[in-house]
């Protein structure tokens, strides 16, 4: 294994354990067991081209995407998305709310205002776990918003990502199985390049602990 | 904390709880006695399970964790906790840490969702009802389309349908290089039975003919009833002009031809007259009109029997 | 005192090691990457206590718990996960593991499982 694997297999665990958690207050909220996948990452540099993103997106985050977005700052400044598939959202929320598919006889892809303060908890529930989970395993002290939640096209997503000042994306896929509905996700932290390199150097730090 | 602050706390349309480190009630601001009717004397220093029993013990406490190590805020929905506070009412959640002098303290601002609630099961009662509206009317829908395409009395295609279908078979035909043939029928002395037997044995005597057209044509073929006594089949995808014959014979020699009218059996017979496209003509009026003339050709050889236009 | 320690990541395999050397002398430390080498390792060597990470690919760490178990009821098995839920632990524990240790590995759960494989060793 060479220096960058190691540093990414790092990385990867230390989302491990904040997605382990994340899943711990989602299994508790929604009273189910949740069956969690290895989770992936990948760190993608932006080149302002679009087809790079889509090259990295999982085929499934397709069509209508739900977001929540939280920003943070300090030690690390950044940015970091929440999406799924709205369609499979809409399903989570029916579990939530113990709607079952036979009451609600028409495909409603319309979202309430309470369907997104339900998500904005998920999405605050995932995002502190990996955000606050991850500075906490490094030891870094960040300041950082409660979710703000949009419904996008995948199209206007990319866009909209790709025009933000932040170089770096950091991609991590995340796969939830909750009551027989498989739910593909992934996580994009936008860093700023300062802080990718504060990261890396924290991450690096790690790296040589293990040998010292 | 400052008497003023509290005053203000208390002018706040939210709720306001304040809790220690140890989840135990320090302030419980005037909305939350009216919302609850309970006192904030009678709150204070009690555990806030014990004062929100519907709180989910667990989730809050893993919450209340997290925000201690990482500082984050915390989100409660309405929708997946429910009655937290009232049965009447239902709130969103927002917890926030304060630190003060080296003592931790929780914030949790209850907001109103009530009325959003209320309009979200309206509105959702009222998309409910317009699916099963639509969905009637959709059974109306095709009902009527069947009123307007079918016939009432054979329940074969009626004229109209007849024209819609017959061109699309036309442009199919011209892009595909084949073959139709149409069969125009007439049921030979048709009036007289209906004069002598009456209407009733008039009826009887198309449907059986409808059905015999049916049962003796192809799937794809087109039986339509044009009027009075008068029905057309329609028989595209032919390869050679040879294979109408075969279709015009086997009508022709159906076992059931006739039927029993008050114990009576009545013979069916009637005459054929046939066109080709695009043979005879590149239009479904002039592949009619030849096609009838066949017809008339047919009955003046005396009836029973079918002829090809010449 | 033979450890082996299955986990698919390298940082999180080295980790616990480091931890656990702090507070036991004298041993040696096996490693596998995923349950089907963890599994291999364990018959080859037949290690005096299991460390197996939940998450995992190819056989993840409910299935390893199975087979070492169905081979030796009684072998010594630590679970070591980043999956916390608790109906998940409860399954695990199910099994009759020795331990079931919450990730991230930190000095303090260390100790923990340090001592608890001292006493353990001790009391046969």
């Amino acid at each position: 294994m060479d220096n960058k694997q190691i540093r990414y297999d790092i990385l990867k665990e230390l989302f491990n354990v904040s997605v382990g958690q994340a899943a711990s207050m989602l299994s508790e909220v929604v009273k189910k067991t949740i069956l969690l996948d290895v989770p992936k990452i990948e760190i993608i540099k932006s080149d302002k081209e679009l087809c790079e993103l889509q090259t990295h997106l999982p085929a499934v985050l397709d069509g209508t995407l739900m977001i929540s977005s939280i920003t943070f700052q300090e030690q690390l400044t950044g940015e970091a998305n929440l999406i799924f598939p709205a369609e499979k959202m809409k399903t989570f929320i029916n579990l939530c709310l113990n709607e079952s598919e036979q009451e609600m006889q028409y495909s409603d892809m319309h979202f309430t205002d309470m369907d997104f303060d339900i998500i904005r908890e998920i999405g605050n529930i995932i995002l502190n776990a990996i955000v606050g989970g991850l500075s906490n395993q490094i030891g870094i002290q960040l300041q950082y918003t409660l979710p703000e939640v949009q419904v996008f096209d995948r199209i206007d997503f990319e866009e909209d990502i790709q025009n933000k000042e932040y170089p770096y994306f950091l991609m991590l896929y995340i796969t939830f199985d909750i009551g027989d509905t498989e739910i593909e996700g992934a996580v994009i932290v936008n860093l700023t390049l300062t802080s990718l390199k504060e990261l890396m150097l924290i991450v690096t730090k790690i790296e040589d602990e293990l040998y010292g | 904390m400052d008497n003023t602050l509290y005053d203000i706390l208390n002018e706040i349309i939210e709720g306001i709880v304040i809790v220690n480190e140890g989840l135990k009630i320090c302030f419980w601001n005037d909305y939350m006695e009216n919302v609850t009717g309970l006192k904030q004397e009678d709150v204070k220093e009690n555990y806030i399970y014990e004062v929100l029993p519907n709180l989910n013990k667990r989730y809050f406490e893993q919450s209340i964790q997290q925000i201690i190590k990482n500082g984050c805020k915390i989100f409660f929905s309405a929708g997946m906790h429910r009655s937290l506070v009232s049965n009447k009412k239902e709130f969103n959640v927002k917890i926030s840490l304060i630190q003060k002098n080296n003592s931790k303290f929780f914030l949790l601002e209850f907001i109103d969702v009530t009325n959003q609630f209320v309009r979200i099961n309206q509105f959702k009662e009222y998309v409910q009802e317009l699916y099963k509206l639509n969905q009637k009317l959709k059974v109306k829908e095709q009902l009527i389309k069947k009123l307007a395409y079918y016939d009432q009395l054979t329940g074969i295609a009626n004229r109209t349908l007849f024209y819609k279908i017959a061109e699309k078979l036309i442009d199919n035909a011209n892009r595909n290089n084949s073959l139709i043939g149409l069969l125009f029928l007439d049921i030979d002395k048709f009036k007289q039975i209906n004069d002598v037997y009456g209407h009733e044995a008039g009826d009887k005597i198309l449907k059986k003919v409808a059905c015999i057209l049916q049962n003796y044509t192809r799937k794809s073929d087109m039986v339509a009833r044009f009027g009075g006594d008068e029905f057309i089949v329609l028989l595209p995808h032919f390869k050679d002009s040879k294979s109408y014959k075969k279709v015009a014979s086997r009508i022709m020699n159906a076992e059931d031809k006739s039927i029993y009218y008050h114990s009576r059996e009545i013979k069916i017979s009637f005459s054929v007259g046939i066109s080709l496209y695009p043979e005879h003509g590149n239009t479904i009026d002039t592949l009619i009109l030849k096609a009838d003339q066949a017809m008339y050709t047919a009955k003046n050889k005396g009836g029973n029997q079918y002829c090809i236009f010449e | 005192m033979k450890i082996l320690i299955v986990d698919d990541s390298y940082f999180s395999q080295k980790t616990t090691a480091n931890f656990i050397k702090k507070f036991l002398d004298s041993v040696d430390f096996e490693f596998a990457k995923d349950g089907k080498e963890g599994f291999e390792k364990y018959k080859q060597i037949k290690p005096d206590y299991t460390f197996v990470d939940l998450l995992m690919p190819n056989i993840n760490g409910q299935e390893l718990i199975k087979l070492i178990k169905t081979d030796d009821n009684d072998a010594k098995i630590i679970v070591i996960s980043a999956d916390v839920q608790k109906n998940i632990r409860e399954e695990i524990e199910a099994y009759g593991v020795l331990s079931f240790i919450n990730k991230p590995m930190n000095e303090e759960k260390a100790r923990l499982i340090s001592e608890l494989i001292r006493n353990d060793v001790n009391g046969q």
